[in-house]
């Protein structure tokens, strides 16, 4: 198993937002996880990057085997994990090649493999952004700096078919995205499924799972999973929303978790 | 005001000693100008700390018991060795013109005046006032404001040699023109006052880069007075590139004069010297002028940096933008005062000022003094400082890619300080000073103390 | 628009309508100042022995000062010197001894805060705000006492605070300014008569708004009142001030004290409308307003916040500021300052970051109309050992006229690298196009101005009680009425 989640309780400021995640990720496998506002998807995401400011008050995480909370940020992402941020950070005076090329050889220099070399990381980094529509111009601009919110999105999937991780984590991928965008930026993804690659396609609607068919799906509600499912379950919650699920949770522990 | 008069006698009087040797003593309107100017400095003095200006800056120390000037006669300096300095300044080819002054001296052996374009003249001050001071006569000072504070006039009352730079109306210049100034005397502490004087004829466009440098020890004071005029429609650049030893003192004041419709664009760089104040004063006094100030400071250990602008909007339709950003290490201290000024009737006004600081270190301090002052009513004027560490989240996002956080910060420091550097051209010297500047920033500690 | 039609109706048509003169029998001093007055002062005032040598030594202090440096330098106003020996430091309204109860103030002064808009007959008042009513340099009346007294709050006149509770007096007066604290601050320690006094104890919600209200009426006096407040642990209190004076060719120097103490978690309130005659239209005659306002957020927890709207005075020299000491402290600062004819106003706050993670916010609008001059002038100051500061500034300027002049001095001095401190100035002048707007559709150019001016001053008036945010947008459009061709 890639990813093993186990039991995870965690909160920011004394508040708890994660109360108990069991998830396992395997190889190969598409996972989506959806559930409302507040439902706690977004810290776990940002949790399992590496984030500080989320205290882990119970529970463990392994990837591939290894205690991933044991990592700091950057160590997890040259172990292959990535995470598409939903808001991605503007680094205004840092150029995107400049930025991109001193993480791809912090993380192939942690796999052993050579730098890559002016040249060669052009080459690479100029038939990756074909795939998601970005045009040249674009590695010399800061990044992120006066990006519209499609172009932040391709840019993180960019960034991440460069980066070439084991396990993508997707955050919101789709907010702000038109309908082709959308469509561009799920290419983009699906062009990066493969057999030994896990993906985690995060998001409140189901539109982008249209177009990235997840193995399975998760509906989050209160800090917890609540109900799993194949890709069925992320039709069901877009016909009839979260509430037949999050209500059902409510009897059962009496937290009132749509609004949380 | 307030003053320190003892110290300013003291060291007047040392300078004294320099007194016969000064250039064109026989020419009675440069006797007159230098004593004018002793005798505003005797009366103020040095500015002291209960002086509003210099609340923040305490030179006194700085002045004390310092001896007087390097005289012409003592200049003793290892020639191959400052010829090497020289050579690896950044953005100085083989092509540039160079005029070179050691320890407040012209040396022409180490000068590159012969590559000047047509209707351009680069010379030294003091050799210019030996063959022909009536070029100079009304010029020298013309613009510099009567109440401006005592180093400037100390520097008047015993200006002796500096850099002249006239540039014909219409004429454009490729090259920048460099202006270097190399401290180098060791086994005594040592004045040196160069004062520039540049004139931009109408229509003309150039740039010019002045450099001041030492040797490691250099006990120097460098007090230098640089004067722009910049004619109708006149296009002019002006960095300069401060990166004095930590065992010297610098005090600069650029003072610049805009015609109607011109356009004036400086970048100074206050990257040396234990203690350092420079100031840059422009007066937009033709309509249609506007001026863009560009400054980063970067210092750590225990270095003091003081930067101080004054744009004076003297006539309508004029703009002005203003970028000064800091980077802070260790225990040091960075200051800033900006001051915008739009003058009755001057309207149609636009002025912005931004002055971003970084704190690296746990001993660093920033003082910042944005200031507006405005007496016309169709201004849209803004300003806005901001002092804080680098952002968390900009950090995580580095190291979400894989970045290990010292080259993170390293390039999150450089990423903040590259803005001032982008607006430099032509790309030869944008390139070499950012070169510069990331290398100047990498030495900054601030990496190796991540939590 | 109705409420431009309303205010003006209010209004007397743009002038200053407070400026009557109360003609009643008053104890004057003889002018001049000497350790002799500050004698008489405090025999008057039947002072124990502790403020005569407070007094005395604040004296002392200011004698040095004025030796030595004169009045301050620094800000941004001309006027011409004063002549502190031709002023009168104690004027009182004949009355053998303080009035026991409303029913023995003399009806003449009841009539004149009647008609100031300050009923003190507590049946006639607003329920829900408590008044001390102080007339030249004395206090006159203060409503409510004993209903305050049942919940523990003292609120009373200073001078009765110096006789009933001597030992809070003690503990606090000087203890945020101390007296050598500024020249005008020194100046008001030492011959200070009256003012008012109110002590929040442990865990007290105060029940209502606490004002006062300060009325200068004798010529030639100068108005040196002393505002103390305290809120004890958990305490909270809401506290409004206003001002007025006759209008008078001459100038009248108004040199105030305020000093405010919020123990652990307390949370003090200030809001001030200051409307002291402004001079008229040529820029003859005017207070001016030298006020020295303080607090000190002594412990953990705690929030002082000021807000001030200034349309009065000649010139206005005040910079309320809070003093962040306790841990986790909050310090705000909310100000509208207007300058129209000849007025001037130099005003802004001091932020001083002590505690660790204290916060501070700024917001201040300026306006400046006809040949009024408006300085914003503040520091934001944040010690070394203020792990994880906060501030945030917000300066705007609001420019009508081309005679009028509008400055901003922030002062950013920081000191700990963990802080996060961001100022933000803007200065432009009514946007032609929104007045086009306005206009466009149907309004006034001068109901088109006062509608963006009140959109500009929103941030502040929010802060502001209920009724106190309806007079200041009233005043707003006074101060303005004429400004505007």
């Amino acid at each position: 198993m890639l990813l093993r989640i186990h039991d995870l309780h965690a909160e920011i400021d004394g508040k708890p937002i994660l109360r108990g995640i069991d998830l396992e990720v395997g190889a190969g496998e598409v996972h989506a996880v959806m559930g409302p506002n507040g439902s706690g998807k977004s810290t776990l995401a940002q949790l399992l990057a590496g984030r500080e400011v989320y205290t882990v008050t119970r529970g463990e995480v392994t990837f591939d085997g290894k205690n991933l909370l044991e990592m700091p940020a950057d160590l997890r992402a040259r172990e292959g994990l990535f995470l598409s941020f939903q808001y991605p950070i503007e680094l205004p005076g840092i150029a995107n090649s400049y930025f991109l090329k001193a993480a791809v050889n912090a993380v192939r220099r942690h796999r052993g493999l050579s730098e890559l070399d002016a040249v060669d990381f052009l080459v690479a980094a100029r038939a990756k952004m074909k795939l998601v529509g970005l045009r040249e111009d674009f590695l010399h601009r800061s990044v992120n700096e006066g990006f519209s919110g499609g172009e932040k999105k391709r840019n993180e999937i960019f960034q991440m078919a460069m980066l070439e991780p084991r396990l993508a984590i997707l955050d919101e991928t789709d907010s702000g995205l038109d309908v082709d965008a959308l469509r561009t930026v799920a290419e983009g993804v699906n062009s990066l499924r493969s057999p030994d690659r896990a993906i985690v396609v995060i998001t409140h609607y189901q539109r982008l799972l249209d177009y990235i068919v997840p193995d399975k799906t998760h509906v989050l509600a209160g800090g917890r999973i609540v109900r799993s499912g194949g890709a069925e379950l992320a039709r069901e919650v877009e016909e009839r929303g979260y509430g037949w699920i999050t209500g059902a949770t409510e009897s059962s522990d009496g937290m009132p978790v749509a609004a949380a | 005001m307030s003053t320190t008069p003892n110290i300013g006698l003291n060291l007047a009087q040392r300078l004294d000693r320099a007194s016969g040797q000064l250039a064109g003593g026989h020419v009675d309107w440069l006797a007159a100008l230098r004593r004018g100017a002793r005798a505003r400095f005797d009366e103020i003095g040095v500015p002291g700390v209960r002086d509003e200006d210099w609340k923040y800056t305490n030179i006194a120390p700085a002045l004390r018991d310092l001896p007087g000037p390097v005289l012409a006669d003592e200049v003793v300096f290892d020639s191959a060795r400052v010829g090497m300095m020289v050579a690896a300044l950044p953005g100085l080819d083989g092509q540039s013109p160079a005029i070179v002054f050691v320890d407040g001296h012209f040396v022409p052996g180490l000068s590159r005046l012969q590559a000047l374009a047509r209707g351009v003249s680069v010379s030294s001050l003091r050799e210019l006032l030996g063959r022909d001071p009536g070029r100079l006569q009304g010029r020298l000072g013309k613009f510099l404001p009567p109440t401006a504070h005592g180093l400037i006039a100390l520097n008047s009352a015993f200006l002796d040699d500096g850099a002249v730079v006239e540039i014909s109306e219409g004429i454009v210049c490729e090259r920048p023109m460099h202006l270097v100034f190399v401290s180098t005397r060791r086994n005594e502490a040592f004045v040196s006052q160069p004062r520039n004087v540049i004139v931009a004829g109408g229509g003309s466009s150039a740039l010019v880069v002045e450099h001041y440098i030492g040797e490691e020890g250099a006990r120097a004071l460098t007090n230098t007075v640089s004067e722009i005029e910049l004619g109708r429609g006149a296009a002019f650049g002006h960095v300069r590139l401060q990166r004095e030893p930590q065992s010297a003192f610098h005090v600069a004041r650029l003072q610049v004069e805009q015609g109607e419709g011109s356009s004036f664009s400086s970048h100074a760089f206050g990257l040396g010297a234990a203690l350092s104040r420079t100031e840059v004063a422009v007066t937009l006094s033709g309509e249609n002028a506007e001026c863009t100030l560009h400054g980063l400071y970067a210092v750590h250990g225990k270095q003091h940096v003081d930067h101080h602008t004054m744009v004076d909007h003297a006539a309508p339709r004029t703009r002005s933008n203003q970028l000064y950003k800091g980077v802070l290490d260790d225990d040091s201290r960075g200051v800033f005062t900006g001051r915008v000024l739009v003058r009755p009737m001057a309207q149609q006004i636009k002025a912005v000022q931004t002055n971003p600081v970084l704190l690296l270190g746990d001993g660093a301090m920033a003082e910042t003094r944005p200031q507006l002052e405005i007496y016309a009513d169709d201004v849209a004027c803004n300003h806005g400082a901001s002092i804080g560490r680098i952002s968390e989240e900009a950090m995580f996002y580095l190291r979400s890619r894989g970045i290990e956080p010292r080259e993170a910060r390293r390039l999150m420091v450089y990423g903040f300080a590259a803005e001032v550097v982008e607006s430099l051209v032509p790309e030869a010297l944008r390139e070499s000073i950012g070169a510069l500047i990331g290398t100047h920033v990498g030495t900054l500690r601030a990496g190796e103390r991540v939590a | 628009m109705s409420s431009g039609t309303q205010a003006k109706d209010l209004v007397d048509d743009g002038e200053y309508k407070w400026g009557f003169v109360t003609d009643i029998e008053s104890d004057v001093a003889p002018a001049g100042l000497s350790e002799d007055i500050i004698r008489f002062i405090s025999a008057k005032k039947n002072e124990p022995e502790f403020m005569l040598e407070w007094r005395l030594k604040a004296f002392r202090a200011w004698l040095k000062m004025a030796a030595e440096e004169g009045e301050p330098d620094w800000a941004h106003v001309k006027f011409t010197p004063i002549d502190y020996q031709a002023i009168s430091y104690y004027a009182a309204p004949k009355k053998k001894d303080g009035p026991k109860s409303l029913d023995e103030v003399d009806p003449e002064l009841l009539a004149t805060f009647e008609k100031l808009g300050i009923p003190l007959a507590e049946r006639a008042i607003l329920a829900g705000v408590a008044v001390d009513a102080v007339f030249d340099s004395v206090s006159v009346a203060t409503t409510f006492k004993e209903k305050l007294a049942e919940v523990g709050v003292i609120f009373c006149s200073f001078s009765d605070a110096v006789q009933h509770h001597p030992e809070l007096v003690r503990k606090y007066l000087g203890s945020v300014v101390p007296v050598a604290d500024n020249f005008f601050a020194a100046l008001n320690s030492a011959v200070f008569t009256d003012g008012s006094f109110c002590y929040i104890p442990p865990g007290v919600r105060c029940p209502m708004e606490l004002s006062t209200y300060f009325r200068i009426n004798t010529a030639n006096t100068g108005q040196f009142e002393r505002t103390l407040i305290v809120a004890d642990e958990g305490a909270y209190v809401s506290y409004l001030e206003g001002c007025t004076a006759p209008k008078r060719d001459e100038n009248q120097l108004h040199a105030a004290v305020v000093e405010l103490v919020a123990h652990e978690r307390a949370q003090i309130k200030y809001s001030t409308v200051q409307n002291w005659y402004p001079g008229d239209k040529e820029g003859r005659g005017g207070i001016y307003n030298f006020v020295t306002k303080r607090g000190k957020c002594a412990g953990a927890h705690s929030k002082i916040s000021w807000t001030q709207v200034e349309t009065g005075s000649s010139i206005t020299w005040k910079y309320p500021s809070v003093i962040l000491q306790g841990d986790d402290s909050v310090g705000e600062f909310y100000s509208v300052a207007v300058t129209n004819n000849h007025q001037q106003a130099d005003t802004g706050t001091k932020m001083l970051h002590i505690g660790k993670n204290t916060s501070s916010t700024i917001v201040s609008k300026g306006i400046s109309a006809g040949q009024g001059q408006n300085s914003y002038r503040g520091l934001v100051y944040v010690a070394p050992g203020a792990e994880g500061a906060r501030n945030y500034s917000q300066c705007d300027s609001l420019l009508i006229g081309d005679k009028c002049g509008a400055h901003t001095f922030p002062y950013i001095d920081v000191r700990n690298p963990t802080s996060q401190v961001e100022h933000e100035a803007s200065t432009s002048r009514i946007g032609e196009d929104q007045i086009f707007y306005c206009r466009q559709r149907g309004l006034t150019q001068e109901d088109a101005v006062s509608l963006i001016v009140n959109g500009f001053c929103k941030q502040v008036f929010r802060e502001l009680p209920m009724e106190f945010a309806v007079e200041a947008q009233k005043l707003l459009s006074v101060t303005l009425e004429g400004a505007v061709g």
